[in-house]
This record gives structure tokens, C-alpha cells and sequence, in this order.
């Protein structure tokens, strides 16, 4: 059987580009043909981490007939522009969340991707995340009873570059770290956020140019409440980058997830402070192979163009106005 | 040496009591309840009188200052007749159920001069101090964003009272009020509150929970949660500044933890403290009221302190009962009402 034959455009996301990177590796029948990156640096070193072809320029890798699908890494701002693209070359898309910065960028995204026949799906890593799936089946199992409030938190240290940079990302923390929670509140509970009050700042980095304090608090219909701490407030000695916690009150019982909690200690003398080594893979694996069985097998991505829309959309809620909710912004 | 009558021999009438034994400054010599067994089982081992009648002991020349540890609807109440017959007035928290209440108490102390001094502990728990003295010294730069949390399981029997809300104010009142009133302390007066919670929606089970955000004058942005939900009481609280991170977590601090064979041993009535500690919080803040006696000088957690941190409480029940951000000008919340609005029925 042929291989199916992946691109990777821009690795600017670079944990997450080389983390998928991995996955494609580990997928039989699956090879990573092509690296594109304008930051030639980076391309060559990951193109030749991952034994594959470099090209400055993405549409080269666009050009290539036998690539059938891509994965884009690139700044924020930069998705739709990339995805359009490769909609334009017929290749399915995988695309680094969030979305994009704008509600009209998104829906231009989906737009292209409908018109060309091809697959577009978001990186929602934690809903292939081991302890996230649990957590959904013990709510839809019943463990609970009815849930009535959750309480969210996807803190982080302050990741470098471009993601403090609003043009490129278009916001700080709450742009970076809300989607998460958004896309699992939907997709464990089934409702829409239908409502968003946000308290945003810049307090934890002087000289930030963007937000590093988002903390939320999000109606959805059906009457569920819950928070959202979303911050780049991890120090630089926590011992480990940040992580995605959710307790969900019910009428019956309170189930509580940590999901990162899969580590072990180190406390090596060099580091000056004790770290957290995870001993699972997360759920990047599940989401690479889930994106590939959609391509091969022609059947609709697990996470969607319109998932990751909706989920933008409680992002750019929570800057709209600063601090009502603001249903209107998310629901016309 | 302060004679002391502790008003309500419940949980924390015994409490108190235990305080006021272990205090040299301290002499239990009442103890009141309307329940007369109650009042005498808590005095049976001391050398306090006990009595149904609170006049009896306010009778007494020699009785410096009461504790009232009484369901707080009688709070009010109760500190005027105290103040009024001169003596210093400890009152447990909440303060009471409405703004009106609290100032007319802290106002009769005023006017009757009498020190008064409401039971806002957190204040007084050592890990809250330090971190205090953390923040204090600088510790962890700027503070940015903070998460406070105190949750503890639905107060079924033995604790009868606390589930009628239109008594209680639910956890709002009853537990975050701590939270609000040590974070108050640390930070200053409040900007403006949201919050989301259950003590005004009906639902089958007992449960009532509820998650405020609230923003802080000087800009920092807290997340409090309260919960009457789980399945015993645990606290945490951790802020996040510029220069790093302070936290604590009661779960993470066990100093002595006992596990029996179940269920050969018993454990009902043992009562083993996860971390022991020299002096309780509440010796702590006992002393601290008789040395405010003695000394005059000001007390951490008076009227006003404790009227401003009920504002706060009211405000969050205002916002959770109404879906609106709460604003506050000079600390004090614009509130619809100035008081529990608990004619909403909660179905347990
Ligand atoms: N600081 C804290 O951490 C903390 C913890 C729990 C309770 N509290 C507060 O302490 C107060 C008492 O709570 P509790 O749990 O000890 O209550 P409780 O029900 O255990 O005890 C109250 C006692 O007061 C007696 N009583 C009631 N009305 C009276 C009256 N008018 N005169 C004399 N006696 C009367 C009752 O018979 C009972 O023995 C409340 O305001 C509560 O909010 C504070």
C-alpha cells in the first residue's frame, strides 16, 4: 500500500509541531515527507531532527502532488492564511490551536476548507487526553449525578517569543490557554458557552505587551457554570510548565481531574528546584492518529473547524468587554 | 485576669471554652445557653457558673466580656444587651445577616465603650499569618492573580441550623466570608465582584457551591471558590506574583495522620488535628482580643473590618442571586439590598 504522506508547515509552535512530529513517526503507513518553515534555522534543524526534505517556502511543500495532508504549526495569525493555502492544494489540515486570532479568519478557514473538499481539524489535544476521556465517561456514566459547576484551570509559565506578541497571537495567556477548557466544556457537557465574564491583565511579566492574567467565569445553556483560570502564572521554579485541572460539582458527588498529573519527581541539583517529568504521553498521540484514520478512512475529523471556531469565540468574548459578559458577542 | 462568658455551648462555644482554659489571662467563669444541659455539660468540668439566662451572667460585676457563639440571626441582638451592660463583646463570624445589624453592633460597643471584636480566625491561623508576613516582606514581587479555596461537605445533622439558608446565608456567608475577609487583609479594599453559584438555584440534592472572581483596588484579580459539595473541609490558597509563587494547601500539610482498623476502633469523639500545633488559631485570637483589652489598642478584626468583609459576602450572593458584577466604591459594594435576601426557595 502506498504511504500516506504528511507535510509540516511552520514549526514556530515547535513543542507542539516536534510532539506531532513524533506521532506521524510512530503511525504505520505514515511518513513525514517535508518540513516548510521561513525560519530557516528552525526548518533545517527539524527537518534533519525528523530525516526529511526543508523548504523555505510552504507553497513549495504545497506544490508537491504526493503530500496529502498537512500540519500547521505557525503563529496564530498566520493559520488562516496557510490553511487557505492548503486548501487551495487539496490537502487535508490539521491545525495547531487556537484557530485562529479573528472570528472572521475562522470562518474564512472553515469557508476554504468546505469549498476544496478537504479535512480541516484543530489540535484539541485533551480530548485524547486518558484522564479528560475518564473524566467525560464517569460524567455521561452518571458518577456524579446532574453536574452543576465546574471549576477549570489551564494555567502556564509564560511560553517565549511570538506568543507574547498580539499581532502574531492575538492576545496573550487568555488567547493561548483558553480554548482548551473551552472545547472540553462543550464536548464533555454537550452545551454551548453562552455567556463570559472575564477579568484580563498584565501583571505577572513587566514590560508585557499583551495579557498574562486571564480569569473567567462562563454560563452555558442548560444553566452549567464554571471558571476558567487560563494565566501565565506558573514561576519559573514551578516544577513543571503548568497544567489543565477541572472539578465538576454535581448533584451527586464532585469528580476532580488533574490531567497532567502523570509524573514523577526529579530533583536534580543542577536545576535548582525539583521538576515533574511526565510519564505518559498526553494526548498528542491519540490526536496525530485520529487526524490520519479521518484522512485515509474518508471520515469526518473527531475536532472540527467549527469546534475550534466556537471555542476562539470564548477567547475573544473574554477580551470584548472587559468585565461584563457578553452573550450577545457569542451568540448572534 | 479577664472574666469571660461564653454565649452558646455548641461547636464553638466549646470551643472557646477550651481557649479560655488554656489562656492564663483568661477565666471561664459563665457559660450561657437557652439549652440548660448544654450550658451545664461545657461548665461541669470548669469552675464557670452556667445558665440558661444570658441577664444572669451579664449581672455579674465581675464578668469582663462575653463570647457569643450563638446562630448568627441572634448576633445582633445579643451584642447590644452585652454592650450595654458594659461588657467587651467577642461575636463569631459572620458579623451578622445585614449591614443594618452589623453597624448598629459595632456602633453600641462604640457607644457603650466597650472593645469589640469579631472572629474572622483565618486571620489568625498561622500558615494565613506567614503568608501575610510573606507578602508582607515582598516575597513574591507584584502579586498578580490569586486562588482561594475552602470547602467542606453539606452540614446534615448536628449542624441543623446551617442548612436554613434564610440563618445561615449558606457557604457564601458561612465560609467564603473567610476567604474574602483574609484576602481583604492581604490586599486592601475590593474593585468589584462576579460570581456564579447554586444557593439560589433549586435542586433535588444538598448541595450549595459557588466561585467568585473578584478584583481588588490595587489590581489583583482573585478567584474564590466556596463549597458545601464535597466530602469534608480543606482549604488552599495560592498567589501568583512577578517574582514567584506562595501556596498552601491544608491536604498537603498533614504533620499526624491516623488510620485505624475500621471497624474494631471507633473513631467517633477523637478528635486528632492534622497538624497540631502549640496554640490553636482561636487561643491565638482570643489572646489577641484580652491583649486589645488590656492594651486598647487596635483590634485586627473589629466591627468595621467584619462589616466590610459581610458587604463583600452580600455582594457575591448579590451577583450569584442576580447574574451582575457587583461594584464597589471605597470598599462598600453598591447593593441592591443591604442584606440576606433569602426568600428564594432552595429545594433540599
Ligand atoms: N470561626 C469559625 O470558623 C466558625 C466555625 C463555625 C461556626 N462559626 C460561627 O459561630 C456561631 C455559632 O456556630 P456553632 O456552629 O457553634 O453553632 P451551634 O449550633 O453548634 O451552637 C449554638 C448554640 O447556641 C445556643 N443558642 C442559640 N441561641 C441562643 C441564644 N439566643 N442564647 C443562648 N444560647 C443560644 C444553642 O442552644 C447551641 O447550643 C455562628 O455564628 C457561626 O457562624 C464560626
Amino acid at each position: 500500500m502506498e504511504p500516506l504522506r504528511v507535510g509540516m508547515i511552520s514549526f514556530a509552535h515547535d513543542g507542539h509541531a516536534s510532539s506531532y512530529a513524533t506521532c506521524l513517526g510512530q503511525i504505520p503507513g505514515v511518513e513525514l515527507v517535508a518540513i516548510a518553515d521561513d525560519d530557516e534555522a528552525r526548518g533545517r534543524k527539524y527537518a534533519e531532527r525528523f530525516s526529511t526534505v526543508y523548504y523555505a517556502a510552504y507553497h513549495d511543500l504545497l506544490a508537491r502532488d504526493d503530500i496529502a495532508a498537512v500540519i500547521i504549526c505557525s503563529e496564530n495569525a498566520r493559520h488562516r492564511e496557510m490553511v487557505a493555502a492548503a486548501a487551495e492544494a487539496g490537502k487535508h489540515i490539521l491545525c495547531e490551536k487556537p484557530l485562529t486570532t479573528t472570528r472572521a479568519d475562522g470562518e474564512a478557514m472553515i469557508a476554504a476548507c468546505r469549498a476544496h473538499g478537504v479535512k480541516l481539524q484543530i489540535a484539541f489535544p485533551m480530548r485524547f487526553s486518558p484522564p479528560t476521556i475518564a473524566l467525560r465517561e464517569a460524567v455521561r456514566g452518571g458518577a456524579i449525578g446532574t453536574p452543576l459547576m465546574v471549576k477549570a484551570t489551564n494555567p502556564g509559565r509564560m511560553p517565549p517569543g511570538w506568543f507574547s506578541d498580539p499581532a502574531l497571537a492575538g492576545g496573550g495567556a487568555t488567547m493561548d490557554h483558553t480554548v482548551h477548557v473551552a472545547d472540553l466544556l462543550r464536548w464533555i457537557f454537550g452545551h454551548e458557552i453562552v455567556s463570559v465574564y472575564a477579568e484580563i491583565d498584565a501583571r505577572l511579566h513587566p514590560g508585557l505587551p499583551t495579557d498574562d492574567i486571564g480569569l473567567m467565569l462562563l454560563g452555558l445553556d442548560g444553566g452549567l457554570s464554571a471558571s476558567l483560570d487560563a494565566s501565565w502564572s506558573r514561576a519559573k521554579t514551578w516544577p513543571i510548565w503548568g497544567g489543565l485541572t477541572m472539578e465538576v460539582i454535581g448533584e451527586g458527588g464532585v469528580l476532580a481531574l488533574d490531567a497532567f498529573n502523570q509524573n514523577v519527581q526529579l530533583f536534580d541539583d543542577d536545576a535548582g528546584h525539583y521538576s515533574l517529568v511526565p510519564y505518559t504521553g498526553g494526548g498528542d498521540p491519540a490526536l496525530v492518529r485520529a487526524f490520519i484514520d479521518a484522512v485515509r478512512d474518508d471520515t469526518p475529523p473527531p475536532v472540527t473547524g467549527e469546534d475550534g471556531l466556537r471555542a476562539l469565540e470564548v477567547a475573544l468574548c473574554a477580551y470584548g468587554h472587559e468585565p461584563v459578559s457578553c452573550p450577545d458577542a457569542l451568540l448572534g | 485576669m479577664t472574666n469571660i462568658a461564653v454565649v452558646g455551648a455548641g461547636t464553638m462555644g466549646t470551643m472557646h471554652a477550651a481557649s479560655c482554659r488554656a489562656l492564663p489571662g483568661a477565666t471561664l467563669a459563665w457559660v450561657v445557653d437557652e439549652d440548660p444541659e448544654r450550658a451545664a455539660s461545657l461548665a461541669a468540668p470548669t469552675t464557670a457558673r452556667a445558665t440558661a439566662d444570658l441577664a444572669e451572667a451579664l449581672a455579674d460585676p465581675a464578668l469582663d466580656a462575653v463570647i457569643l457563639a450563638v446562630p448568627t440571626p441572634s448576633h445582633r441582638a445579643l451584642t447590644e444587651r452585652a454592650a450595654a451592660a458594659g461588657k467587651h463583646v467577642f461575636c463569631e463570624k459572620p458579623i451578622a445577616l445585614t449591614l443594618d445589624d452589623a453597624r448598629a453592633m459595632t456602633a453600641a460597643c462604640e457607644r457603650a465603650g466597650v472593645r469589640f471584636m469579631v472572629g474572622h480566625v483565618v486571620r489568625f491561623f498561622p500558615e494565613y499569618a506567614r503568608i501575610g508576613a510573606l507578602l508582607d516582606a515582598g516575597s513574591v514581587g507584584e502579586v498578580g492573580v490569586v486562588r482561594a479555596s475552602r470547602v467542606n461537605a453539606y452540614p446534615f445533622v448536628g449542624r441543623g441550623w446551617y442548612s436554613d439558608f434564610a440563618w445561615s446565608g449558606g457557604p457564601i456567608l458561612d465560609m467564603m466570608i473567610h476567604d474574602l475577609d483574609t484576602l481583604r487583609w492581604y490586599f486592601g479594599e475590593i474593585a468589584r465582584v462576579y460570581a456564579r453559584g447554586l444557593s439560589y438555584t433549586p435542586h433535588r440534592a444538598a448541595v450549595d457551591y459557588a466561585l467568585a472572581i473578584v478584583r481588588f483596588a490595587n489590581g489583583v484579580v482573585a478567584h474564590v471558590e466556596t463549597s458545601w459539595a464535597h466530602s469534608g473541609f480543606r482549604t488552599s490558597i495560592e498567589i501568583a506574583g512577578s517574582g514567584g509563587i506562595i501556596r498552601h494547601a491544608s491536604d498537603e500539610t498533614t504533620s499526624l495522620r491516623l488510620e485505624q482498623t475500621a471497624p474494631a476502633a471507633p473513631v467517633r469523639g477523637v478528635n486528632v488535628p492534622h497538624s497540631p500545633l502549640a496554640e490553636s488559631p482561636y487561643q491565638t485570637e482570643l489572646r489577641h482580643f484580652l491583649d486589645r483589652i488590656a492594651d486598647g489598642g487596635p483590634i485586627l478584626t473589629g466591627g468595621d473590618e467584619a462589616t466590610r468583609s459581610l458587604a463583600a459576602a452580600l455582594a457575591v450572593l448579590e451577583s450569584v442571586r442576580t447574574g451582575r458584577a457587583i461594584p464597589f466604591t471605597d470598599g462598600w459594594p453598591m447593593l441592591e439590598s443591604q442584606g440576606l435576601v433569602s426568600d428564594i426557595p432552595v429545594t433540599v
